[in-house]
């Protein structure tokens, strides 16, 4: 595969699987023993917690829209930039629903084995989230 | 250049001149326009901000920097670090905390004629926040 291969099946993750919330794609675009370096609470590695992941993502934040800003791929490794912007429409990590928008960004490393996502590392700004949802005070600090 | 030669000099500077403060190297690796899309706020424009970013840095947390992982495409490299300090001035405000803390990140940097001269960054500020005991 090459890098441009690579590319274009993480972009699949992004735009069908996130965006068009089609769950059931993993199972051709992801390896069975997927394994997962920054996990949700509870997650472990292989393709059903990837699944259940993404799951979760899709039914706590509706909607839930990823822009991809960036992408850099060497090797069996593609990097994406993104940005997202949803609604805390079903609630998260035993966090009660707030309804409120918010927009982040975050950066994924990924791992891509015969035009399957194999691996990944990810970045992602979750304190401005829980900032954006009223769940952190907005600090006196970032603003001066 | 290479991006054998652009992944050197990200980790020049994350693990040589970050690490042993040395400011005054960033003259050679960064370029005076440096244009930084994750500026902290009242961070100054190009190199001197910059230097005044990670002086702000080495005073608030004294960091050490490791790079976990490198990927490189055209003039854009990636690099996924961690720094460990303890927070013992002043950070954008937050009032030291004392505490030792672990911090990861993942930057992307544009390198141009062996210069650094554009950069993006996510950090887990959200993981930094809980380590200072800043979370209710």
């Amino acid at each position: 595969m090459s890098e441009q291969d690579n590319k274009a099946v993480v972009r699949r993750y992004y735009d069908e699987v996130l965006n068009q919330r089609k769950m059931d794609l993993l199972d051709e675009l992801a390896v069975e023993d997927y394994v997962e370096h920054d996990p949700f609470p509870g997650q472990g590695n292989g393709l059903a917690d990837l699944k259940a992941r993404v799951a979760g993502l899709c039914g706590a934040f509706n909607p839930l829209h990823f822009t991809i800003e960036d992408v850099i791929a060497e090797g069996d490794k593609v990097v994406v930039r993104w940005t997202n912007a949803g609604t805390d429409s079903g609630g998260f990590m035993g966090i009660p629903a707030t309804g409120k928008e918010f927009g982040i960004a975050g950066i994924d490393i990924h791992v891509v084995r015969g035009a399957k996502l194999a691996e990944h590392w990810h970045v992602v700004d979750q304190l401005a989230q829980m900032q954006q949802l009223g769940l952190i005070p907005q600090p006196e600090a970032a603003g001066d | 250049m290479t991006i054998e030669a652009n992944k050197a000099v990200i980790r020049r500077y994350k693990e040589d001149i970050l690490n042993s403060r040395d400011l005054a190297a960033l003259d050679l690796i960064v370029s005076e326009d440096y244009l930084d899309h994750a500026a902290f706020p009242k961070q100054g424009p190009g190199r001197a901000g910059l230097k005044q970013r990670v002086a702000h840095l080495f005073d608030a947390f004294d960091p050490h920097w490791t790079v976990h992982d490198i990927v490189a495409e055209r003039d854009i490299v990636v690099a996924r670090w961690s720094h460990s300090g303890i927070h013992r001035g002043e950070f954008l405000g937050l009032q030291p905390t004392g505490r030792e803390f672990t911090m990861r990140g993942i930057d992307i940097y544009r390198v141009t004629a062996g210069k650094m001269s554009e950069h993006w960054n996510v950090v887990d500020m959200f993981g930094l926040y809980q380590q200072l005991g800043l979370l209710p």
